[in-house]
């Protein structure tokens, strides 16, 4: 970055600061007396919401001298408690994207997108509207968005309405519609419950990927972890029916296999079950419930699914008397044809064992609710094509990306004269459009979202804009009042911007619950805590057992071929993230690959098409062929191949072009009562001869009996902690003297029970610490930069393993290997038990990391660091978001965990201020703050009453490797597996 | 003109055979030295590359953080020490044999021991910096970690340079004044200064002898010490098939085994090329070869032990490691060094293979093959399936440090090129000591 850039930022946002968000028009020069909030050194945090997916959870932005250099967790916030997933700490990277649209652009005769100035660009759109105005053609004006649940989306209805537009599509690819359906079936209520998972004591998953996607996987982690985690002797049960082991189905306690689209018949027949033997719930109305599901044949169902009719028995036996327990489902990659026969089964499984009220709660309902179906979206799509569209908005979709090819969704733009996209990245939709006019980022914006009722989060600009773009509120708002011709204060739309018409809603919002407290106050005080939530209470709702609609079944009739089961990536939701580089090297969970996409195929299949590994396959369904490397599972059912959804762009900016295919290309596009049926076509494989290896940085997910990942019975487990017996462990004579810890002695506990491999600690770690993202080559030959990896382990028969996952990160040694070997004191123990390096006295002859057991240091072996290298990691403007109280390494030096020696040192500092020592919370590493399962605990070990020195204690302790005699300060706490299930 | 092996040279003989060993080059030498150079260059140019954009463009990765530029290392401080062996334990041992190819083999050290030299600084990632390793005063008091195997090897291989310099200038002195004497010119007094003005006296004869006597009492446990040093680098480590103590005795018979089969690669050619048939005799070749054999025979002790040591420790990753090298991705560079090592020079219990050069030369190549993938085998693939599997991985060459490797051999072979072309290769003084002198023997 530029000295004088650096003086703009912090001189405008400073000013926005002050200000609240207006554009200060003094941005070059420096302030000469500076405001009394900026203080150089010292962070303001801004609380907002992060918008990476409709989930909605609270953000707290760090802003050091005028940028926003980290996200966290907004501590305060219900829905995620402070914790943040792999994509919303992401977040910064759409931010800071190189790609960005940096000011609007207007596509000229050629075709050729060419900048206007912001007044030009309004000025042609208004008059685009106003001509149809006149013309009483307001019904040619459609808007299509992403899911808002707050006052933009009101705001953008309220304009609609102003010009006769046609109502607004709110287009989620995934919108979960099934849930809402069935709800209106069975419940008569029009909306998507709320699923209480850390109330349940079993959960029963059909295909929900709750840790992952499904609709707020922030929030469920924390539930799951909190349900299932072993206190106080009792531990909940988590079990998952999936043909795919995704990465929810590795943290099951059982993962039943069942074949794809056979979740309804397994509902069935676990309803059967119950009602035959009578596990019911008081209360409930047997003959409906009898009607209902009509006279299934367990023994049928269990062959049809594969699963064994004893299994569907246990289970049903689990849920029913688990009181209460918790039935979900309706992940993306198991809604098929008959994806609301799914839904209802379930909602009269969870009405049959009386969860619903307790587990399932009407009221706090999800704001997935308020998405358009997916026909509304075709019926958009149509009249397009019909030519009734003359001026299309799109704010925040990308329909050309995440609808199936077959809606030619692209076509039906070509049919609309004038697209208007606010994109604020280019992307296939934007592509098409004539006019682009960039929106805010999130973070640079004022907005509100609701991700359920009774909880409304407040978004304000955490940072001036980095690049020339407008809140599309303040665009719609002089354009729409242009178009009608009315001036400011006056009309449908008087505010002046949007930020008055979301003060103007706030104040209904205070009124209605805060009726006492001055709006001011109230407003600060929102902003501060980032929103208002309050308790919604639950809505009783009766259940209406109907019989099934019909014999839907899930996949098209009459084909042929493996199953096509397609998912949301954890790391991109639906194509959203992939123009974001931590993301794309950050690898996936479960197959461990980063930067490209893949087939997962079936072991057996693989044999019978010869295709190894990397291989590229054809993969054609009756709606269209795509063609990707090969990942060969074993856990996989036969009768199933598995296709990540997010990549495949094609103008998505540099870091998400040609990346793999998109498997949305196979789909169909015909409605079904579910929307979009994901899971529907059947597939043909060809090999086409081609390789394309995958980037896969875990070498083996086997140990080879090295008991990296631990675990323990529940039954040894539960005994250890009523003993309280503390781990034996190996004593390692030494011949120099215990080292001596004057203050402090740091030292972490991961629990990897509580670990789901989610890879957030990954990506937070990445920002806080500056670390360089590296490529595909790079990563496939062992030389990704991250400081902290999650392992995936396994253990057991390979068509049906337990999975472990194990945070590997710096271990802090006490008897550290790398430290004697050094040359040059680079490496060397601090006095707080740090196992330090020195960048600046690094002379890079990498012993180090040869006698790293664990392999946790990083070698430079490029110049990531210097702009005028080939390799620089930083393009513009990613360099505003980089740590300033962290280095960016240079090249030839060995980098590595500090266990975020920055935020120690603050800790400390703020300590002293105070005139006390450290104590827990004082300092949280970043992978510890943003855990959705809380697994990682740092502290001060010196102190026996600190947190991460009880927990250290724990019988479930081990230290990796512990037989080198490393002494390692980072104690893992073995995962307790269930024998639930298992023989 | 082919001498009998049997036949006694006069000192006059020797004068003219040696000193015209530099007469002026013939246009082969210089073919041979631009093919060389060119090697050199690229090799250069290679490392100018590495410098320029990263340690990146050598192959080395995670776990692979050491690679071809360590085992170079280690193969080229192991062809020193056949050099000092020579000159100085052989010289303490009164063995005379060694009187025609102690120079040579000296050379050969010193050159050696520059290009291992090499080595560290190429593969450091910052080499600017690689002066750090000293110990030098500054004002920071920053000193090195005199914990480290690596500041250990600073000292022993810079003390190996030290001494090797310094006694084969020594060694050279009187032969250099004897080129003087038979030169003109511009050469006469550039071989005139660097004689330091020997005369031949009396009383320089016996300084010389007593300093030449001094130096090889001094360069002798260099011989043991200097691998032994290089060897820690690897048994300080953790990593399985390098913590071991078996390594010192290991490394360093495995330095002279290599040490000797440099030797016969250099000396074998030099005998047809300068005619030296009289001084450099089948008996030589006879005596290195059993060398060679002896010091075979221990490295296939030591291999055995280290394989017993690995299965006899039970400790699971020590057999992991050795199961995957034996087996796996580099299972051909392991049994080639089996091969080289252990069963090519069993050739050389035939006293036939003995003298016959083209057989010995083609079991020094080999075992130099070998040797270098002894090196190879305990550092790649002993990295690659180390303690943790997450990172276990193939090393791959790249283009890179593929040239620096070669580059290095050029190095070498150009030092050596232009060494016999300016001195003498073998000793004058020494070769005439072992001859009857003219005035004692009246047959001549």
């Amino acid at each position: 970055m530029k000295r004088r850039d650096f003086f703009k930022i912090v001189g405008a946002s400073t000013a926005a600061a002050m200000t609240g968000c207006a554009r200060s028009p003094e941005q070059i020069l420096p302030l000469v007396i500076p405001p009394d909030n900026l203080v150089p050194g010292v962070a303001s945090w801004f609380s907002s919401v992060c918008r990476e997916c409709p989930a909605g959870c609270g953000v707290v932005a760090r802003n050091r001298e005028g940028r926003i250099v980290k996200l966290e967790g907004n501590p305060d916030h219900p829905v995620n408690r402070g914790t943040l997933c792999i994509r919303g700490q992401a977040g910064l990277q759409g931010l800071y994207n190189p790609d960005r649209v940096r000011g609007p652009l207007r596509r000229d005769a050629s075709g050729a997108p060419k900048p206007v100035a912001w007044e030009e660009a309004e000025k042609f759109l208004a008059e685009r509207l106003a001509a149809l105005i006149k013309d009483k053609q307001g019904r040619r004006i459609a808007v299509l968005t992403q899911l808002e649940s707050g006052s933009l989306g009101r705001l953008m209805d309220a304009w609609g309405g102003a010009l006769g537009a046609r109502r607004r599509v709110a287009y989620e690819p995934f919108n979960y519609e099934a849930v809402r359906a069935a709800s209106r079936v069975v419940f008569g209520r029009d909306a998507i419950p709320d699923y209480a998972f850390e109330d349940a004591n079993v959960v029963l998953s059909f295909g929900a990927d709750f840790l992952e996607t499904w609709l707020s996987p922030v929030a469920h982690a924390r539930g799951f972890a909190r349900m299932h985690a072993l206190a106080h002797g009792r531990a909940g049960t988590s079990i998952h029916v999936e043909p795919r082991l995704s990465m929810t189905a590795a943290n099951a306690d059982e993962w039943i296999r069942n074949t794809p689209g056979t979740e309804r018949l397994l509902a069935v027949a676990l309803l059967k079950v119950i009602l035959d033997e009578g596990l019911q719930a008081p209360g409930v109305d047997l003959a409906a419930l009898r009607g209902a599901i009509g006279a299934p044949d367990v023994g049928a169902i269990a062959r049809q699914s594969g699963v064994p009719a004893e299994t569907i028995k246990r289970v049903a036996r689990a849920l029913a008397k688990a009181k209460p327990g918790l039935a979900v489902g309706g992940g993306v990659a198991v809604t098929g044809i008959d994806a609301v026969d799914v839904q209802v089964a379930i909602h009269l499984l969870n009405y049959a064992t009386g969860n619903v009220g307790r587990t399932v709660r009407f009221g706090p309902d999800s704001a997935f609710g308020k998405a358009s179906s997916y026909a509304d979206v075709l019926a958009l799509t149509e009249s397009m094509r019909r030519g009734e569209i003359e001026v299309l908005l799109v704010v925040h979709a990308n329909p050309v990306f995440t609808l199936p090819a077959t809606t030619a969704f692209a076509d039906a733009l070509k049919k609309v004269p004038l697209v208007v996209s606010f994109a604020n990245q280019p992307d296939e939709t934007s592509e098409h459009a004539h006019l682009i006019l960039p929106d805010l980022h999130p973070l640079e914006s004022w907005g509100d979202f609701s991700p359920r009722e009774g909880v409304v989060g407040l978004m304000q600009p955490t940072m001036a804009p980095v690049f020339g773009s407008r809140a599309v509120g303040d665009v719609l708002i002089a354009v729409g009042r242009q178009a009608l011709r009315s001036a400011e204060g006056k009309g449908p739309l008087r505010w002046a911007t949007f930020q008055d018409y979301l003060k103007e809603q706030w104040r209904g919002i205070a009124r209605e619950v805060a009726p006492g407290t001055p709006f001011d106050q109230f407003w600060e005080e929102a902003l501060r805590r980032g929103g208002v939530w309050r308790g919604v209470p639950t809505v009783p709702v009766k259940a209406q057992p109907v019989a099934m609609a019909s014999k839907r079944t899930a996949t098209e009739d009459g084909a042929q071929g493996p199953t096509l089961l397609t998912y949301p990536s954890l790391r991109f939701y639906d194509g959203r993230g992939a123009n974001k580089p931590w993301l794309q090297e950050a690898p996936d969970s479960m197959t461990q690959v980063a930067w490209d996409s893949w087939a997962e195929i079936p072991a057996e299949r693989a044999r019978t098409l010869q295709v190894r590994q990397g291989d590229l396959v054809r993969i054609a369904s009756p709606h269209g062929a795509i063609e990707l490397p090969a990942y060969i599972s074993e856990s996989l059912h036969p009768d199933a191949v598995a296709i990540p959804i997010g990549q495949g762009h094609t103008r998505y900016g540099r870091y998400a072009k040609d990346r793999g295919a998109n498997p949305l290309a196979l789909l169909p596009q015909a409605p079904t009562p579910g929307g979009l049926a994901f899971l529907s076509v059947r597939l043909t494989l060809t090999k086409t001869g081609g390789r394309r290896p995958l980037a896969i940085p875990q070498a083996t997910a086997n140990q080879d009996e090295r008991e990296l990942a631990q675990h323990v019975g529940l039954t040894a487990a539960r005994e250890l902690e009523l003993r309280g017996a503390v781990p034996e462990k190996a004593s390692h004579p030494s011949m120099y003297p215990d080292l001596k810890y004057p203050e402090y002695r740091w030292g972490m506990t991961i629990d990897v029970d509580s670990c789901i491999g989610c890879q957030a600690c990954v990506i937070a770690c990445k920002a806080e610490n500056n670390v360089p993202v590296v490529g595909k080559e790079q990563v496939a030959y062992g030389r990704d930069m991250h400081w902290l990896r999650i392992e995936r382990w396994q253990e057991g028969p390979p068509h049906h393993p337990d999975t472990l996952f194990l945070p590997m990160l710096c271990q802090h040694c006490e008897v550290a290997p790398c430290e004697p070997v050094c040359p040059v004191f680079a490496s060397y123990h601090t006095q707080e038990g740090l196992n330090a390096q020195v960048y600046n006295r690094c002379v890079g002859t990498r012993y180090c990391n040869n006698n790293c057991p664990y392999h946790v240091r990083r070698f430079n072996w490029w110049d990531y660091g210097s702009p005028a290298s080939s390799s620089y990691a930083f393009p513009d403007p990613l360099p505003l978001q980089l740590n300033p109280d962290v280095t960016v390494r240079q090249l030839g030096v060995m980098e590595k965990c500090t266990m975020c020696i920055q935020r120690i040192i603050g800790g400390k500092d703020r300590a002293r201020d105070e005139g006390r020592k450290v104590t827990d919370g004082d300092i949280l590493t970043a992978c510890q703050q943003t855990c959705p399962t809380q697994a990682i605990v740092f502290g001060n070990l010196k102190d026996p009453s600190s947190r991460a020195s009880r927990v250290s204690r724990s019988p479930r302790g081990y230290h990796v490797l512990d037989e080198l005699g490393t002494r390692p300060a980072i104690t893992y706490l073995k995962k307790v597996t269930r024998d639930h299930g298992k023989t | 003109m082919r001498r009998d092996d049997a036949h006694q040279p006069t000192y006059a003989d020797v004068n003219r055979d040696v000193i015209g060993t530099l007469w002026t080059p013939s246009p082969a030498y210089f073919g041979w030295m631009s093919i060389v150079g060119l090697i050199l260059t690229a090799g250069i140019l290679a490392w100018t590359w590495q410098i320029y954009i990263g340690m990146g463009a050598a192959g080395k990765r995670t776990p692979q953080n050491w690679a071809m530029y360590i085992t170079s290392f280690v193969f080229w401080i192991g062809i020193g020490h056949a050099g000092t062996l020579i000159s100085a334990i052989l010289y303490l041992f009164r063995a005379r044999w060694r009187t025609s190819i102690y120079r040579g083999a000296e050379a050969m050290t010193v050159f050696a021991v520059m290009t291992a030299g090499l080595f560290p600084l190429i593969h450091a990632g910052r080499m600017w910096f690689a002066y750090w390793l000293l110990p030098y005063p500054n004002q920071r008091y920053l000193w090195p970690n005199f914990r480290s195997p690596l500041v250990w090897d600073v000292f022993a291989i810079s003390t190996y340079l030290t001494i090797s310099v310094v006694f084969f200038s020594v060694g050279l002195l009187p032969d250099i004044a004897a080129i003087r004497d038979a030169s003109t010119g511009w050469k006469r007094k550039i071989y005139g200064v660097l004689a330091l003005g020997w005369e031949g006296t009396d009383r320089q004869w016996r300084h010389y002898r007593r300093a030449y006597g001094l130096l090889a009492a001094l360069a002798t446990p260099l011989v043991l010490s200097v691998h032994s040093v290089v060897s820690w680098d690897f048994a300080m480590a953790l990593v399985p098939g390098w913590h071991s103590t078996l390594f010192a005795p290991f490394f360093v018979d495995g330095a002279i085994f290599s040490g000797f089969a440099m030797v016969l690669v250099l000396i074998i050619p030099m005998r047809p090329l300068f005619n030296l048939y009289a001084y450099i005799t089948n008996r030589h070749l006879d005596a290195i070869a059993k060398l060679i054999l002896v010091t075979s025979l221990v490295l296939t002790y030591f291999y055995v032990c280290e394989a017993f040591t690995a299965w006899y420790s039970g400790d699971h990753f020590e057999r992991a490691s050795l199961f995957w090298k034996a087996t796996r991705n580099y299972a051909w560079a392991f049994w080639l060094q089996y091969f080289c090592n252990s069963l090519v020079p069993l050739v050389l219990f035939s006293r036939r293979a003995r003298i016959h050069p083209p057989t010995l030369y083609v079991v020094s190549i080999l075992v130099l093959i070998g040797m270098w993938f002894e090196r190879f085998n305990i550092i790649v693939p002993g990295l690659g399936h180390d303690f943790y599997p997450y990172t276990w991985g193939i090393y791959y060459p790249t283009l890179t440090d593929t040239l620096i490797v070669i580059g290095s051999f050029a190095w070498f072979f150009i030092l050596f090129l232009g060494f016999i072309k300016v001195m003498p290769s073998v000793s004058i003084v020494e070769v005439k000591e072992t001859l009857p002198h003219p005035l004692k023997d009246p047959h001549h």
